[in-house]
């Protein structure tokens, strides 16, 4: 488990602010979906807490240490949003997949073949993909895909598991069943979970927390306030909650 | 027919050239080819012929002057890659150009044989020598060493760089690595098939192999089997029908991938 901190963080893409100045406390063991309108910056601020992007002001804190800190200790499952196009036509099984999970951190050199089949084997049970462990990654469907991923991420024991949009292009049905996996992932692993999704009605079921972006601003709270303040304005969401409740706030 | 063939020093040379380069052109190749850099071998197979040309222009070992160019042009391409992701098939034809350019302007100046110019772009396998065998053995060796030592990481890099990068691989020094790696195999393999053909070498091999729709490893090894049996029947048809090597090495690889393309098709029928 570990505590997410981001600290007057600000982000532009050639000059056009996408964040501004945000501040958000993501206690340990939280299952926080970030949602908001397309281009609001939720990738953006997905991708600096993984030390993928750096902020241009403030500091992001993961645990106490910078995000590279972070991603050499293995602390951080990744789950991009566009692996799709790296999977199709890779030459990978899906156990092969989720064995490059045990790169991460370097865990995968402190274990013996049987300890790495052992946990590759553990994974794919965890996300109930062992019936197609021996098919290629590009060959399945988007929900056993993302299955995939979730459990290649997981390989390496992360304590935040980082989803960018996890359930685009998938089916309701599938979607459904990928956030009952990661809400059983938080709930039994204590894993702090941080979602990007367009998803809210899933998201929001599943979810501890909520972070809403829009117009560089963040609004985040617990599920229960946004849901009922959502399901009072369903068509305005984003203005109810970011305008309405007057920008940045930090926690509940 | 087999016999008369080995009774031949220069074709125990020419196999065994070609087998070093049947073994480490496929392993590159195979991280080539899932990163979608597969015209990479071909870029830097010109910039060794600028090499070539430069080490004769220098009066030092041409392949030493091949590796040194080979090697500059390699860090140049992920440099820029790097640095302007979007443009990274501009970076490569801009050091694929020069090398060519530089080796036309090189090869004028020091007016060198043309029968030593064609060995190096069609290859010339016949005429291998034992210290180039050393090179070339050394050269497989470290690239082989290398991979093998970062297998792992150099899979998650091709298979995804970001997560590569949160999973806490220094994905700069890896791609550089890799880069430089290619370089050095480009250099090998030039000498067997030569530098227009060396990244056929790295690429069809691994193609072929893909077809059988196996993990990453035994892709792996499959492209190496399909490029040694390759190479051995290529280097029989060009002894024995006294065609070019390079071309017929080449060629027999494609006949492979057509054959193995026809069988999956059958087999996908059948089932």
């Amino acid at each position: 488990m570990c505590e997410v901190c981001l600290k007057q963080v600000s982000f532009a893409y050639h000059g056009m602010p996408v964040l501004d100045t945000i501040n958000l406390d993501i206690s340990a063991g939280c299952f926080v979906v970030v949602v908001g309108p397309n281009g609001a910056g939720k990738s953006t601020l997905l991708r600096m807490i993984a030390g993928l992007l750096q902020p241009q002001t403030g500091q992001i804190v993961i645990d106490g240490a910078a995000p590279e800190k972070a991603q050499q200790q293995g602390m951080i499952g990744y789950v991009p949003q566009h692996y799709g196009r790296n999977t199709q036509g890779f030459p990978a099984t899906a156990e092969d997949v989720v064995a490059l999970g045990l790169v991460a951190g370097g865990r995968g050199r402190s274990l013996s073949r049987q300890g790495s089949r052992h946990i590759v084997d553990h994974m794919l049970e965890l996300v109930g993909a062992e019936r197609f462990r021996h098919r290629r990654i590009g060959e399945l469907s988007g929900g056993e895909q993302q299955r995939v991923m979730v459990a290649r991420a997981l390989a390496s024991n992360p304590q935040l598991l980082l989803l960018d949009e996890p359930t685009s292009g998938i089916d309701y049905a599938a979607s459904a069943k990928i956030y009952e996996l990661l809400g059983q992932l938080n709930r039994t692993l204590g894993i702090t979970v941080i979602m990007v999704s367009h998803d809210i009605d899933n998201a929001t079921r599943t979810a501890s927390h909520v972070a809403c972006i829009d117009r560089g601003l963040c609004y985040f709270g617990g599920n229960n306030e946004f849901r009922s303040q959502h399901l009072q304005n369903p068509h305005l969401w984003y203005y109810s909650t970011v305008a309405g409740q007057g920008g940045n706030s930090d926690g509940d | 027919m087999g016999i008369e063939l080995l009774e031949y020093d220069f074709m125990w040379r020419a196999l065994l050239a070609g087998w070093i380069v049947a073994t480490v052109c496929p392993m590159l190749g195979m991280f080539i080819v899932v990163r979608k850099q597969s015209l990479i071998g071909d870029g830097l197979g010109h910039v060794a012929f600028a090499g070539v040309t430069g080490g004769y222009l220098a009066g030092i070992y041409p392949l030493a002057g091949a590796l040194v160019f080979t090697l500059a042009g390699a860090a140049g391409i992920e440099w820029i890659r790097r640095r302007q992701a979007e443009h990274a098939d501009v970076s490569l034809a801009l050091i694929f150009y020069s090398g060519l350019a530089m080796a036309i302007i090189f090869s004028s100046v020091t007016r060198m044989p043309s029968a030593g110019l064609l060995g190096f772009l069609f290859g010339s396998i016949l005429t291998v020598s034992g210290p180039d065998i050393v090179l070339m053995s050394i050269c497989a060796l470290v690239a082989g060493t290398v991979i093998w030592r970062l297998f792992d990481q150099l899979v998650l890099l091709s298979f995804d760089e970001d997560v590569a990068r949160v999973s806490g691989i220094s994905t700069g020094w890896i791609s550089m690595i890799l880069s430089l790696l290619t370089a050095i195999v480009v250099v090998v393999g030039m000498m067997v098939v030569g530098v227009l053909l060396v990244s056929a070498m790295m690429v069809i091999p691994v193609a072929a192999a893909d077809l059988f729709g196996k993990g990453f490893k035994t892709t792996l090894f499959v492209a190496v089997l399909i490029a040694l049996i390759a190479v051995t029947i290529g280097l029989v048809i060009s002894f024995y029908g006294n065609v070019a090597p390079g071309g017929a090495v080449i060629m027999t690889t494609v006949v492979i991938y057509v054959l193995v393309s026809l069988m999956r098709s059958v087999q996908r029928r059948m089932k």
